[in-house]
């Protein structure tokens, strides 16, 4: 479906799904992190077991407006625990499947406009393979400046002919004339949203930026660093966790009722240590929390929860990973369109009903 | 793809079907000289010239010395890549140290600047080297034998898995070329073979699985998963030194780690303890598979012919690469002796490597190995040794249409001189090919009108540069 736009938000460092979402409503959980679990009521409770975490709190109203899809203890099949295992393993979406998966959602998807665009300097690994991708520092990096413009406008008539290329040559004429001019510095946001100076939200305005301006994008990818808190993980993991609703919720806002074609999902490689360390901190673990806003989603908790007593967590005490992380995905990119056998070959398992 | 390789298979009904393709009309149009073109200018290629350049080469340099030769004579010259006379590519490449460094001396670089100089390596040879089909071919190798330089000790293996297997031994035969990658060990790490062990549970079957699926018989080739297990077995104990050893590299086989009971490969026995022979006997019964010739045949036409190769032109092929025991030169000539082939000019669109590498060759650009060319490869999502998996960048147009954005801004800063490391002088590049028009007739042969790319009422010499460039014409190969 041409207009929806995936943002793939990637927390890089292994986010521990129990700070950003705490099963504050089960014992075991206080029993496991005895000076960093968060107490019950101080954050949006969610249901009898969950609360988003404090510093979470500008998701709120998302969660209230139904536009919140919460699932809990996902992961891959795999149990590394190695950052650069993990990482590249869950943006290529299987271990049989050619480049990442959001390259080949993107490529299934089509698009002779952008493809995709990652924000930073490099091309992200679930981007390897995708036709056109950029990766932009900012978004002024995209004006293509009028003499590109012109040069599509004269050989508009050479390609209108060809059988293969007139398409995409009109799809990127048209992406060219929306692209010029594209500043940054000029961009308004929508509806009072006001977006933090950190970096993450800066990206997220620019994709709103983009979004609005109607050029076809299949997916934008941006990622957040700093998640690997194996010491004193109340202190940064408090700041990173604002940014993190901080930056969404004024995504959302801004985007108003373009929300709705938009999905958002974010993800991580891998969660962390149920019991915390005595650096007040977790180690490398399995399974993690997962996101999934806007684009119709149902809000809620999602997935299945086998509990933190120690007969249900795998090896060191890890969450066991009992939702796999492609069905979060695959209703994803169904709903925009892909079918997600396409994107994910080697996965036969069941979606969840987002 | 119309035909599946299934169907194929299946209307091939067993290997009986090889005696009878030898029979096949042979097409040889290689051999058949043909004069009477009608006389161009000096220097311009005529319409097969350009095709062959351009579908097996990486595009017409219009300072080539050969621009007069018939298409044949070209091609039978480009097959034998080691009578051409190559010594501007080797001395460009000179700067490039590590290309020449013994395997494992390769370590001692930092592996960013070992990925780095191999792929500024690629992108040289493609531009600079004389022996273009060689150059066209090692590309088709390293997509066969895909391997990504971001895992393990690849950075500084893959220098050597280029240089000494897939460039050496490119055209010779598909066995040689399989046991150079086989026991290379950069394919060792990429699909975890030097994991593969038989003492202490069950053997790692990935470079077993990859070997039957994507190297030789092809998914659907008639191997089975006790295949692959017996495989993997009789495979296992290889391996080879990593950082931390002496002689890093070294690729040795550990008897100790293998499993020396008897296997059936393929409905063909492997007595026990052959140890470090029984690869050879795996090489040969893989090699000998009549699947393998297909699989290896489908490819080369999809490559060389069309995105949907057609099916007697596989078929043949397929029997070349049979009755010559899998000469690759012999079945790669007898791909571009048939007509389909001559009959395909621009079926096909560059991939962004041939595409940017057709641009600085028809710019005959200065070129320098930074990383400004190789961002832009990057950009285009055709970086070599960078596809993450095991089936190579994809070798069909399709994949490849949604980045006209990013080929046409490289275009106009290519020939603005804005691309970093690459110099060129629009002006200079009209001139020496004599104007305008004959500028586009070097590149593209008999292409659009001048006024049909709108070069006649452009003034401005950069942007016309990149109007060539930038045209659905440069796009196709």
């Amino acid at each position: 479906m041409l207009n929806r736009t995936l943002v793939a938000v990637f927390l890089r460092g292994g986010a521990d799904g129990l700070a950003l979402v705490p099963a504050d409503g089960d014992a075991d959980y206080q029993r496991a992190r005895p000076r960093l679990a968060q107490s019950r009521g101080t954050g949006t409770i969610l249901d009898e077991r969950f609360s988003l975490a404090t510093e979470l709190a500008a998701l709120a109203p998302l969660w209230h407006a139904g536009q919140l899809a919460v699932v809990h203890d996902v992961a891959s099949g795999d149990d590394t625990r190695s950052h650069f295992y993990a990482q590249p393993l869950l943006e290529r979406g299987g271990e049989r499947a050619a480049g990442g998966w959001i390259a080949r959602f993107a490529l299934a998807r089509g698009t002779h406009g952008l493809s995709a665009l990652a924000f930073g300097t490099a091309i992200p690994e679930s981007l390897r393979g995708a036709a056109s991708v950029s990766a932009v520092r900012e978004l002024d990096d995209l004006d293509p400046g009028p003499r590109v413009t012109a040069l599509g406008q004269r050989l508009a008539a050479l390609y209108d002919t060809d059988p293969w290329l007139g398409a995409p040559a009109a799809d990127t004429r048209s992406a060219l004339e929306r692209l010029r001019g594209l500043r940054r510095a000029d961009y308004r946001p929508e509806r009072g949203a006001e977006y933090g100076s950190d970096g993450f939200s800066i990206e997220l305005a620019q994709a709103a930026q983009l979004i609005k301006l109607g050029v076809d994008l299949p997916a934008v990818c941006i990622d957040l660093h700093g998640w690997d808190s194996h010491v004193a993980q109340d202190q940064f993991l408090a700041p990173l966790m604002r940014i993190l609703a901080g930056g969404l919720a004024a995504f959302a806002l801004d985007l108003g009722p373009a929300l709705e074609r938009v999905s958002i999902v974010v993800y991580t490689e891998f969660g962390r240590r149920v019991g915390e360390n005595s650096a007040l901190g977790t180690d490398h673990g399995h399974g993690f929390v997962s996101f999934v806003i806007g684009g119709g989603v149902r809000g809620g908790v999602h997935g299945t929860w086998s509990g933190l007593g120690a007969t249900s967590l795998l090896g060191p005490g890890d969450l066991p990973g009992t939702v796999d992380y492609r069905r979060v995905l695959a209703p994803v990119v169904e709903r925009h369109g892909v079918d997600a056998r396409r994107v994910f070959p080697d996965f036969d398992g069941e979606p969840i009903p987002l | 793809m119309t035909t599946s390789r299934r169907e194929l298979l299946t209307s091939l009904a067993g290997a009986w079907a090889f005696a009878s393709l030898a029979a096949l009309p042979a097409m040889d149009w290689l051999g058949a000289r043909r004069r009477s073109s009608p006389a161009l200018a000096a220097g311009t290629p005529d319409d097969e010239l350009v095709h062959v350049m351009t579908r097996c080469g990486f595009g017409v340099r219009p300072s080539d010395p050969h621009l007069d030769m018939q298409a044949d004579e070209w091609l039978e010259m480009q097959l034998e890549p080691d009578a051409i006379e190559d010594g501007e590519c080797e001395r460009r490449l000179r700067r490039l140290e590590s290309l020449a460094l013994p395997l494992g001396e390769v370590y001692e670089l930092h592996e960013h600047v070992a990925r780095h100089e191999l792929q500024a390596g690629v992108l040289l040879s493609a531009v600079y080297s004389a022996r273009q089909l060689r150059e066209s071919v090692v590309e088709f190798w390293r997509d066969h034998f895909s391997l990504s330089a971001t895992k393990g000790e690849c950075a500084w293996l893959a220098t050597s898995f280029e240089r000494d297997v897939l460039r050496e031994r490119s055209l010779g035969t598909f066995r040689e070329l399989l046991r150079g990658v086989l026991l290379h060990p950069a394919m060792l790490w990429y699909l975890d073979g030097r994991l593969n062990r038989a003492d202490g549970g069950a053997p790692n079957e990935n470079y077993a699985r990859e070997l039957l699926e994507l190297h030789t018989l092809g998914l659907g080739g008639g191997y089975t998963q006790a295949d692959v297990q017996e495989v993997a077995r009789a495979l296992s104990g290889w391996t080879s030194r990593a950082l931390g050893a002496s002689r890093k590299g070294l690729v040795e086989f550990d008897a100790a780690r293998h499993d020396r009971e008897a296997k059936r490969v393929l409905g063909r026995e492997l007595p026990a303890g052959l140890d470090a022979d029984e690869v050879e006997r795996v090489v040969e019964i893989v090699c000998a598979h009549p699947s393998t010739a297909l699989h290896v045949a489908r490819k080369l036409c999809l490559r060389f012919i069309d995105d949907e190769p057609p099916p007697q032109a596989v078929l043949a092929t397929a029997a070349e690469f049979t009755s010559s025991g899998g000469d690759l030169r012999k079945t790669l000539r007898s791909v571009l002796a048939r007509e389909e082939f001559a009959a395909s000019r621009r079926a096909k669109l560059k991939r962004p490597l041939h595409f940017v590498a057709a641009a600085l060759r028809a710019c005959d650009a200065e070129c320098e190995p930074t990383r400004g060319l190789l961002d832009v490869l990057e950009r285009l999502g055709h970086s070599p040794y960078q596809w993450p998996t095991p089936d190579g960048y994809p070798a069909d147009s399709v994949h490849w249409r949604g980045g006209l954005l990013w080929r046409w801004r490289f275009a106009l800063d290519l020939a603005c001189g804005g691309v970093h490391g690459a110099r060129v002088d629009a002006r200079r590049v009209f001139e020496l090919a004599g104007g305008r028009s004959a500028f586009v007739a070097r590149c593209l042969g008999s292409a659009p009108e001048l006024e049909a790319l709108g070069l006649g009422s452009l003034s401005d010499e950069d942007e016309a540069l990149a109007t060539v460039l930038a045209s659905p014409e440069f796009q196709r190969c």
